[in-house]
């Protein structure tokens, strides 16, 4: 009990912000909350750095959240939707063209400040692979920029 | 040059990290499990032996079976027993459409669930993990997170919410050790549950998580 409180309190501001950043609002406090009963449940099981394990936790209640609200069919479909990067809009389009798998290991390295073996842990893969995943999609992500500020559109006048 | 991409997407986080907390009250600790579509069975362990009276308000309800409380609710089922609540609850009432039911769990916390049982999903359970415990001189009420829904201590007869500014966003009467409101706010909008007798003094205000 006394270990659970010590996760909880040191741990669920980054599980809230993990969440907020991949979900709407309305779903964060259930998934919140669902992953603190995991993280009771098995308490043996989490390691003593328990930030990426709470992560992967967090990233499997939402892929179950998301399955289940596209089974409801009266539920918005918006329960997957995932807030865009802020402020910067030709970055935002370029995200958005990447995969998920693409999205998510960007997301933990420069959104969570994870280092690429936590990102591992938080992926449950091993470091080489997050580590190959990673560069190939900074590198993806790098091109689209790029080729979103090479491109220009034409201006066009206004015929009736 | 490619770790300026990183940077740049870094700049552009739709949710910064988490800022220092300047909190002038103590943020309290819960459990929540608020959950749609889940159930309950019956633990493992029963604490039949739990009476009513520790649940240390006048409201001490009807003893129910905890299979009784929120019928097919898995997830719910799996939170009660995560919990610790054990196989009965005390049934307080109904207020408003929403029934509620408390507990004190296996370590003594206090537990209690909220059936809006004309609706589909608003369902849960919520511990209240502190070392003061509800209720106790700092803490006259226990409320879900995001609006005024839970159950006060006797001598509250009016509950407010309130935002970091300290203008009242929301304030509903207490009936029975029980309060709901149809209001619900945006994460981070509520700062503070504030109690008040029926002179309308006021008697805690607890920051919220």
């Amino acid at each position: 009990m006394q270990r659970f409180d010590q996760l909880y309190s040191e741990h669920v501001d980054a599980v809230r912000a993990y969440v907020r950043r991949r979900a709407p609002e309305d779903v964060v406090d259930d998934v919140v909350a669902d992953v603190f009963l995991v993280c009771w449940r098995k308490l043996d099981d989490v390691p003593a750095q328990a930030l990426p394990w709470l992560y992967a936790v967090a990233r499997r209640t939402l892929a179950n959240e998301r399955r289940r609200s596209a089974r409801r069919a009266h539920v918005p479909e918006d329960v997957s939707h995932e807030p865009e990067p802020v402020g910067d809009s030709v970055l935002a389009a370029a995200f958005a063209e990447l995969s998920d798998a693409d999205r998510e290991v960007l997301r933990l390295v420069a959104w969570e400040g994870l280092s690429l073996r936590e990102a591992a842990r938080a992926l449950e893969c091993s470091p080489v692979a997050c580590r190959v995943r990673y560069h190939r999609a900074k590198s993806r992500f790098a091109s689209r920029l790029a080729a979103a500020a090479s491109f220009r559109t034409e201006p066009r006048g206004v015929t009736r | 040059m490619r770790n300026d991409v990183i940077a740049r997407l870094a700049a552009a986080n739709p949710v910064p990290g988490p800022a220092p907390i300047h909190q002038p009250l103590r943020v309290r600790r819960l459990a929540v499990a608020a959950v749609v579509m889940a159930a309950i069975a019956v633990p493992a362990v029963a604490f039949g032996s739990r009476l009513a009276g520790v649940l240390g308000i006048s409201n001490e309800g009807s003893t129910v079976p905890a299979t009784s409380v929120l019928p097919g609710q898995s997830q719910l089922d799996q939170a009660l027993q995560d919990m610790q609540v054990g196989s009965t609850m005390q049934y307080l009432g109904a207020l408003d459409g929403v029934k509620f039911y408390a507990q004190r769990n296996a370590d003594g916390k206090f537990c209690f669930a909220i059936d809006h049982y004309t609706e589909q999903y608003e369902k849960g359970v919520l511990c209240d993990l502190n070392a003061d415990n509800f209720p106790s001189a700092d803490v006259q009420a226990i409320t879900f997170p995001r609006g005024l829904q839970g159950i006060a201590a006797d001598g509250v007869a009016t509950v407010e919410l309130l935002d970091a500014n300290g203008n009242v966003l929301d304030s509903t009467p207490v009936t029975n050790n029980l309060f709901v409101s149809e209001k619900r706010f945006e994460e981070g909008q509520a700062a503070y549950l504030v109690t008040l007798n029926a002179a309308g003094n006021v008697l805690s205000k607890q920051a919220l998580p």
